[in-house]
């Protein structure tokens, strides 16, 4: 990808349109994809973009360009908050899924008993819309009579803790819940990627004399690693996205302490009717998906590198 | 391959194992049980090892479809998930060949401008979408929703179905040519059945996403007559007073139930779509 972001979008328009003329039909052919995502995805897009530049409000006849929206976020008190639970959110997420999603894919590539209940377990929870994945959490989390986790934690004569409305708390109770729901994408792609790693290369190691451990940060580790870093940018992507299941179990509270950008964007634009901000929070959204990516392509070339 | 496992090593394996399952099945389990319970019963005092039902009854499904309409989101939701996969499929097959069998410069270029998309998240369209379609008088219709999600799918299964015909050998393309086919005769009456077990996977996928939908049906309809189950459900969150938990629990099972029923019986074309798609990421 040169030009960053925007240069295969422009590539793509440049290069469907002067498709030399005996393939026109591609062209044709093309016509559904380039119509629907041009009308929903690149024209919503842009206009996103064009409106948080404007005092847009819902039910304002008037709408002026102005950078009023820029400013009212930028200086907003909540902005840092938010901030810094969208960055926590999205490396304890990432971070968990992208570990847990090896050690199945390591527990399942054993080919031991009982390891396709495991695969089966996991798959469900990906598969549990979020919203009933965060009613679920906020069900198990709960101090009453119902919170199996609290009560366990009882049982063992540990003291409760106050999941729900303590904001540290909350924030971690977060992640856990959105960890449980991604993993399975990412165990299943790294089962993919163990799967498809030349049995002799650990043979050879192992008459080497390379124990189990060594023969894993010999082989197994630099193998995996094309598929772990499309898994860190996949995973990272869909975590800043994420929203349903951080609204049903918290919706973004205490106060505002497991608020990420995604709950902001929908709190300014349907809640507060500011299509202006709503819009600014999105390009902050737009913006950091980009630099998670990039400083994972940096990581990347340098790695490389050295 | 077969390895084999000392002892110690296997007693770590398990133990790992077992975490991890009860991880993953513990709040689906859990959740099943809460359904089954009576208001009585939801009173005790659970803990990870006596959080089953000792009464279970079916009651608190019959009252969460009479009470909440369960059954109205469910229908809104069927209609939704059959809609979007069929016209998902109709706008992506073209391309899918035109990306597959045409020959032209920078392939991949457009294979990555057509994924990017993906990368956007709904939250981010559904802005200026909420504009417009209160201005075309689309907001609160089934058929702007239905638009809306056939366009979110679309760039994945564009690029899945693409995959899917790559594998099919060109010589059956020509065999069509020579019997005097056209490329959109070749693609209906050859590709397409040919590559059914692809598209089964791209459709239990796609299914299963436009199931979990919540952004773009929150954010664009407030008819709570057309809400599909995943934001109906949250209605059953607030309309209940004091003890609701059970009839919570109940209106989940029912939204998740028919996801888990895929991945029973067909979790391999799930994992199939899954790893198609990171192959290329």
């Amino acid at each position: 990808m040169r030009k960053g972001a925007s240069g295969p979008l422009l590539i793509l328009f440049k290069d469907i349109l002067m498709i030399e003329h005996n393939k026109r039909w591609i062209l044709q052919w093309f016509l559904p994809v380039l119509i629907i995502l041009t009308l929903f995805y690149l024209f919503p897009l842009l206009d996103a973009i064009r409106l948080s530049f404007t005092n847009a409000r819902i039910g304002l006849a008037n709408v002026k360009f102005s950078l009023s929206s820029y400013e009212a976020v930028l200086t907003d008190p909540d902005l840092p908050v938010v901030l810094r639970n969208t960055v926590i959110f999205v490396i304890f997420t990432v971070f968990c899924q992208l570990t847990l999603g090896l050690l199945v894919g390591l527990l399942l590539e054993t080919h031991l008993k009982g390891m396709g209940l495991l695969k089966l377990a996991m798959i469900t929870a990906w598969v549990v819309p979020g919203v009933i994945a965060g009613i679920t959490w906020n069900l198990l989390y709960s101090s009453a009579s119902w919170g199996v986790i609290n009560n366990t934690l009882e049982l063992f004569g540990a003291e409760k803790i106050s999941f729900m409305t303590n904001p540290s708390w909350a924030l971690v109770a977060t992640i856990i819940a959105n960890v449980w729901r991604g993993t399975g994408f990412s165990g299943i792609m790294q089962y993919g990627a163990l799967r498809g790693i030349d049995p002799q290369l650990y043979e050879a190691a192992s008459i080497d004399g390379a124990g189990s451990f060594r023969r894993f940060w010999g082989i197994t580790l630099p193998m995996l690693k094309p598929m772990l870093m499309i898994n860190l940018v996949l995973i990272t992507i869909s975590t800043v996205n994420t929203y349903d299941a951080i609204w049903a179990l918290t919706k973004g509270g205490p106060g505002i302490s497991t608020t990420v950008l995604s709950l902001q964007t929908y709190k300014s634009t349907f809640l507060r009717l500011n299509l202006g901000q709503g819009a600014v929070y999105a390009v902050l959204m737009i913006l950091s998906s980009t630099i998670f990516t990039a400083i994972y392509l940096r990581m990347m070339k340098e790695e490389n590198r050295g | 391959m077969d390895r084999h496992y000392s002892p110690t090593q296997k007693v770590f394996i398990y133990i790992f194992y077992v975490i991890l399952l009860v991880f993953f099945l513990l709040p689906v389990v859990y959740i099943f049980a809460m359904s089954l319970k009576t208001e009585a019963e939801v009173l005790d005092k659970v803990h990870l090892f006596n959080f089953y039902p000792k009464r279970p009854t079916l009651e608190n499904f019959g009252r969460v479809i009479k009470n909440v309409r369960m059954d109205m989101y469910l229908a809104n939701s069927a209609k939704l998930v059959i809609t979007t996969s069929i016209g998902v499929l109709l706008a992506a097959f073209p391309s899918a060949f035109a990306l597959s069998r045409g020959n032209f410069k920078r392939k991949e270029l457009v294979m990555m401008g057509v994924l990017f998309f993906q990368m956007i998240s709904p939250i981010i369209i559904s802005i200026s979408i909420y504009w417009y379609y209160s201005k075309l008088h689309l907001l609160n219709t089934y058929s702007g929703l239905a638009l809306i999600y056939i366009a979110i799918h679309l760039p994945f299964t564009t690029f899945l179905m693409k995959g899917v015909f790559d594998a099919i050998p060109r010589d059956l393309d020509e065999a069509a040519h020579i019997d005097g086919c056209s490329r959109f005769a070749t693609l209906l009456k050859v590709i397409i059945p040919t590559a059914v077990p692809g598209i089964a996977s791209a459709t239990i996928f796609n299914s299963i996403n436009a199931w979990s939908q919540f952004i773009i049906p929150f954010f664009l309809i407030s008819d709570n007559k057309l809400y599909p189950v995943s934001v109906g459900i949250l209605q059953a969150q607030g309309s209940y007073q004091d003890v609701s938990t059970h009839y919570l629990a109940a209106a989940s099972v029912i939204g998740l139930f028919p996801a888990v029923l895929l991945v029973l019986f067909l979790q391999k074309f799930i994992i199939r779509a899954l790893t198609a798609g990171a192959v290329k990421g």
